[in-house]
């Protein structure tokens, strides 16, 4: 008998764009401070490329749930663009982490946890 | 401590960034601000990997390699401003705005045959929306304007050095090149031809093929296997869509299946039991009438005497059927001749139309074709019918011996030939007989009309 097919989290376009929002419903972040955050978080579980965080946080941005500005940083580092999420991202943040808790409890009682 | 001047990562990974960005379609506009946070987080990760210990270049490929891969991020950067759709198929095609080419040789002239290859493709819908059926015209049109799109893509990729844009650019310059030399060979003995065709063609070769024009490509995104197939398939489509127009049954034009026609012939016979004169009348009844038959540009209307319809009788009986207006077959001197005596009667349900038909009609040897068995033929507008109104013709022949070609038996049995032509598409015949009726069948075309 084979052995099962384990995978790690596979995150959806939308999943990821909820996990993105939480992490800045706590504050304001950057690209490289989310990516760091989210693997930190996560315990390392959620670990993608570091580059998918962009599209996603632009997707984000042209839907009006985040609003992003630059920031210079001392030490000729280059410059940083912040992001905070918006009224309309505090809503969206509200509603998917509501269906996010009903999908897990209803995951957890189909699966026994 | 002083501290130590590193190698600046910047060259390796501005070039990455660019790849990535030249494999997205994002706006103009944000294309800088993009490559900034892009480079801004590359930066920093060099910066830790410096700190855990690597040099500044092992420090720059973890940098990238943990940033993911440059293609698969410019699809997704692409797909963060357009549908899925557009991410996969048009913002592969016509990834970002790269910098223009400067003075690169040719390159304007390559652009301009794209251009010239839009207008023409502007011009033959205009056309096929002028001469061809409705269900026809959109089938070639819309081939047309999958060209035309595509024309404008490519002009756009082009722009963008897109590697399948010269592709595409050289694929329509050997076509015009090809129409150049068979309008050359094609000529007739004896006279010359100035190929324009040709002779664009030939000015545009030269950077099409040049080294230079290829170098400034070699740097473009594949696009992919299906991609590629399916801008195949898509010129290909642009190509044979006038071919398909043709070959497309048009449901607004009417079919021979929509004409109801029949046929009736009464007879007189004479102590022998030949038949001195017959009465025939014919029955018939569109259905439906074309929609814009002659093209969008016509308009509904039938603006000429475009519908033939023509009767016969054969006094034997249909053997010498096959003789039927060709012109050219004597008839035996022998052969007795029915011959038209008394108007031909058009009656419409209305009485509009009555006469309509034949408001000349021939009598006697008048309009009868010598080399043919008694037959009379006219030409009228269809769009004069009614769809559904049922109309009367009724002619009466009367056997007569035709000075100069003799005389013979009377017949005993003639066959009456209706044979009703709807435009050049087809002809729809009924054979009846004395007291047996027929009823009209679709003919097998070419029909002699048309040889003649």
């Amino acid at each position: 008998m084979s052995e099962p097919q384990t995978a790690g989290p596979q995150l959806s376009r939308g999943e990821f764009g909820l996990l993105i929002l939480g992490l800045l419903g706590r504050r304001e972040m950057y690209g490289y401070e989310i990516v760091a955050e989210l693997r930190r978080s996560s315990e390392g579980a959620i670990d993608l490329p570091e580059g998918t965080v962009y599209p996603a946080l632009r997707r984000l941005e042209r839907d009006g749930l985040i609003g992003g500005h630059w920031v210079e940083v001392a030490g000729g580092a280059p410059r940083r663009r912040y992001y905070r999420l918006t009224t309309q991202g505090e809503k969206a943040l509200a509603l998917g982490r509501e269906d996010w808790l009903r999908f897990k409890s209803a995951a957890d009682a189909v699966l026994g946890s | 401590m002083s501290e130590i001047s590193l190698p600046t990562p910047e060259p390796r990974l501005r070039a990455y960034i660019e790849s990535i960005l030249v494999g997205s379609s994002v706006p103009a506009a944000e294309r800088e601000d993009i490559a900034e946070e892009l480079y801004g987080h590359l930066w920093q990760r060099w910066k830790d990997a410096l700190a855990a210990g690597a040099n500044a270049a092992e420090a720059a490929e973890t940098a990238i390699r943990s940033f993911g891969e440059a293609d698969q991020l410019g699809r997704e950067m692409t797909g963060a401003y357009h549908s899925r759709l557009y991410a996969t198929t048009i913002g592969v095609l016509l990834p970002a705005v790269t910098s223009p080419p400067g003075k690169l040789w040719g390159f304007r002239r390559l652009r301009l045959l794209l251009v010239l290859g839009a207008i023409v493709e502007l011009v033959l819908v205009w056309i096929d929306l002028i001469q061809l059926t409705p269900a026809r015209a959109a089938v070639s049109a819309c081939g047309a304007l999958f060209a035309l799109a595509l024309d404008v893509l490519a002009y756009r990729a082009f722009g963008r050095g897109q590697r399948w844009a010269l592709r595409y650019c050289q694929f329509v310059l050997a076509m015009v090149l090809t129409q150049g030399a068979e309008s050359v060979f094609a000529a007739p003995s004896g006279t010359y031809t100035v190929p324009m065709l040709g002779l664009i063609g030939v000015w545009m070769l030269r950077p099409a093929i040049s080294g230079q024009m290829a170098d400034w490509f070699s740097s473009s995104r594949t696009i992919g296997r299906t991609l590629a197939f399916a801008l195949v398939v898509a010129v290909g489509a642009g190509y044979l869509a006038p071919y398909a127009a043709g070959a497309t049954p048009d449901p607004t034009q009417v079919s021979a299946s929509d004409l109801n026609l029949q046929v009736s012939a009464v007879c007189t016979r004479d102590a022998t039991d030949g038949v001195t004169a017959i009465d025939v009348n014919t029955r018939l009844r569109w259905s439906r009438l074309d929609l814009f038959p002659f093209g969008l540009g016509q308009g509904n209307v039938f603006n000429s005497w475009q519908d033939g319809f023509e009767t016969g009788v054969s006094p034997s009986g249909g053997q010498n059927s096959v003789d039927w207006r060709t012109g050219w077959i004597p008839i035996p001197s022998q052969f007795p001749m029915y011959l038209i005596s008394g108007d031909p009667q058009f009656t419409s349900p209305d009485g509009s139309l009555d006469g309509l038909l034949f408001v000349a009609p021939p009598q006697g040897l008048v309009g009868l074709d010598p080399y043919v068995p008694a037959s009379d033929g006219i030409e009228f507008a269809p769009g004069g019918l009614h769809a559904g109104w049922t109309y009367d013709i009724t002619q009466h022949y009367e056997w007569q011996s035709v000075t100069g070609l003799g005389t013979g038996p009377v017949a005993s049995d003639p066959l009456v030939t209706i044979r009703y032509a709807h435009l050049d598409r087809f002809v729809v015949q009924a054979l009846a007989s004395c007291d047996r009726p027929g009823s009209g069948v679709q003919m097998q075309l070419p029909y002699p009309w048309a040889s003649q």
